[in-house]
């Protein structure tokens, strides 16, 4: 938060001087650069010139990154990822975006690890990288092994696209926040990322938003942060589960995780499943049925409020038939 | 000669303009802005001016960045030497999407991007970087004569990093933010800006709470509050009346409608009330 001044910044901060400074109540880089040249050398023995080249020095390092819009208009673009099902990757315009961060919204079992696997099957194949940081333990390599197998995959070519697929089990928001800040400084070893899945992000992150200190919230932040600078500048997509909360009793379902992280998301998809009383004498508790709703409900590219059903089958997520035709899918 | 003195004739010496600003410096300081033009002639009938300060807030995806896109496109677009500078925080700019815009206002794909190579964007990564940026500004201010516009996509980005960050140090939250509205008053005011900042809503209903401060609050001199209602998103303008404009003081209250479409920003229809 506050970088405190250091010798290490610039050779000209000596230790006389940082005391100096310290003495006059100028601790840190912040207070060092918003005060006025004239008012600085009066604070310290550095001349005018030597004040001027240690602001040089510190806005270099500090500030913000500067970039031209034209840069960043002339970057070759990455196609989308789809995941297979048509309907459902034309929410987001095609398949996931690169650079943009994806959460899947959704009550239990309602098919949002699902999805997460139908990408990770089509980026392995589409021959990019994967990485899963697993915080429930249920994103199941085994299924993935199966998804590629049904794409006509050999046995040996299945396992050759799973050398690509790097799975970490996370037990807390700290240690993804490690796996996140080391995918970000060893770009080069996760060259040919494409994708990471963070499942859950609500099972992380909920046990602490009740703790002292704002912990929670802070680290919730933090997180975000960190997954669109490294979606950005990896150009990859990074995709998180979270579940829906009751907002208010007798109200509607909301995503999980408060206010602090409902504007993060580039994109936001709520899941819904289709529940049906199955007929007879007896009165029967509601079923879930097979067929699964995804709206789009947040965009920054895309009209919200658009929906598509879909089947989660043997062989992925498939579109669900039009209800005139609905057969039994496969499970 | 006092030792001051000697400092004073140092400075002189070895400033990179030793008599203070050049005359190119003067006159591009001194010289007369473009007008903004269209620039939130949508919001409202009476064009901002160098000073104003904008700040448009609302819930998540109610639309804030594409409307500072919308004044980001259209500040670009007004004069072939203007030029904005945009503080991302959020990442929820798209430099395709700005181009899009820019298309709309001017009349070719070349006109675009020349005006887009007049956007510097600035992407912070922490509210630190992001008030050493504000400074960098601030301090190079003469080199920027021709910025009419500073846009900043958000300023609640880190508010609960920071807010957590800060208390285990045992400072407060408050303080800090008020002194990054401080920073973007001063950059408005000495740099001869329009500031337009978005605003995340932090709590839950009106409680009227705002985490840059009552002094951020008070130096607004139009806010645009955003509420999606009914497929659409309703915009709750509410002008402050400067002290110095000539003219009697316009309607204070109004509100819009707007539905966001491929083209950018579609207003509905306008409904002005007085208070």
């Amino acid at each position: 938060m506050h970088q405190y001044l250091k010798n290490k910044e610039c050779p000209l901060l000596s230790e006389d001087v940082l005391a100096e400074l310290k003495n006059n109540g100028i601790k840190t880089v912040l207070a060092f650069l918003s005060r006025d040249s004239e008012a600085l050398i009066h604070a310290c023995s550095l001349t005018y010139q030597e004040v001027v080249s240690v602001k040089k020095v510190l806005f270099a390092k500090y500030s913000a990154l500067p970039c031209s819009a034209t840069d960043l208009l002339d970057q070759p673009s990455v196609a989308p990822l789809a995941s297979g099902c048509d309907r459902v990757d034309g929410l987001l315009g095609g398949g996931l975006p690169a650079g943009d961060l994806v959460e899947l919204c959704g009550p239990s079992a309602v098919g949002k690890t699902q999805l997460c696997l139908a990408w990770a099957a089509a980026a392995l194949l589409a021959g990019a990288r994967v990485l899963v940081a697993d915080a429930k333990c249920e994103f199941s390599v085994a299924r993935c092994r199966r998804l590629l197998r049904r794409r006509g995959r050999s046995a040996q070519e299945c396992d050759r696209l799973l050398e690509r697929l790097q799975y970490a089990q996370v037990f807390s928001m700290q240690e993804l926040l490690a796996l996140l800040e080391a995918v970000r400084s060893r770009r080069r070893l996760h060259a040919g990322l494409r994708l990471l899945v963070v499942d859950s992000l609500a099972a992380l992150a909920a046990p602490l938003l009740a703790s002292p200190g704002f912990i929670g919230f802070g680290l919730l932040t933090d997180v975000g942060t960190t997954l669109k600078s490294v979606a950005a500048e990896c150009r990859l997509t990074a995709l998180v589960t979270n579940d829906l909360v009751q907002s208010e009793p007798g109200g509607g379902e909301r995503p999980a995780l408060g206010l602090a992280w409902l504007h993060v998301p580039h994109h936001r998809l709520l899941l819904s499943r289709e529940t049906s009383t199955a007929p007879g004498p007896l009165a029967q508790p509601p079923r879930a049925g097979p067929r699964r709703t995804a709206t789009l409900a947040k965009s920054i590219s895309a009209p919200c409020g658009t929906s598509a059903d879909f089947l989660v089958t043997g062989a992925g997520v498939e579109e669900a038939p039009t209800a005139q035709k609905r057969s039994a899918p496969e499970d | 000669m006092t030792g001051r003195a000697c400092r004073q004739v140092a400075m002189l010496a070895c400033d990179s303009s030793p008599c203070g600003e050049s005359g190119r410096q003067l006159l591009a300081r001194l010289a007369p802005r473009p007008d903004l033009g269209s620039v939130l002639t949508e919001l409202c009938p009476h064009h901002p001016v160098p000073g104003d300060i904008v700040e448009i807030s609302g819930p998540g995806g109610s639309g804030k960045t594409q409307l500072l896109m919308e004044c980001v496109a259209a500040a670009l677009s007004c004069d072939s030497t203007s030029a904005v500078v945009l503080l991302d925080t959020d990442r929820h700019v798209r430099m395709p999407r700005l181009l899009q815009l820019l298309q709309r206002h001017l009349p070719s794909a070349a006109a675009a991007r020349s005006a887009a190579s007049r956007l510097e964007l600035l992407t912070a990564t922490s509210s630190q970087q992001a008030r050493v940026a504000l400074e960098a500004l601030l301090a190079r201010l003469e080199e920027h004569a021709g910025v009419l516009l500073l846009a900043v996509d958000s300023l609640s980005a880190f508010y609960w990093s920071d807010r957590h960050a800060l208390g285990r140090v045992g400072e407060r939250a408050d303080a800090w933010y008020r002194q990054l509205g401080q920073q973007l008053v001063r950059l408005a005011g000495r740099g001869r800006l329009v500031v337009v900042a978005t605003r995340h809503s932090l709590s839950a209903g009106a409680t009227g709470w705002h985490h840059m401060g009552a002094e951020w609050a008070a130096a607004v001199t139009r806010s645009v509050c955003l509420r999606p209602q009914q497929g659409a998103v309703e915009a709750t303008l509410r002008m402050v009346a400067r002290t110095e404009d000539a003219a009697p003081p316009p309607p204070s209250l109004w509100k819009r409608r707007f539905v966001i479409t491929d083209e950018g920003v579609r207003w509905l229809e306008v409904r002005a009330d007085s208070e």
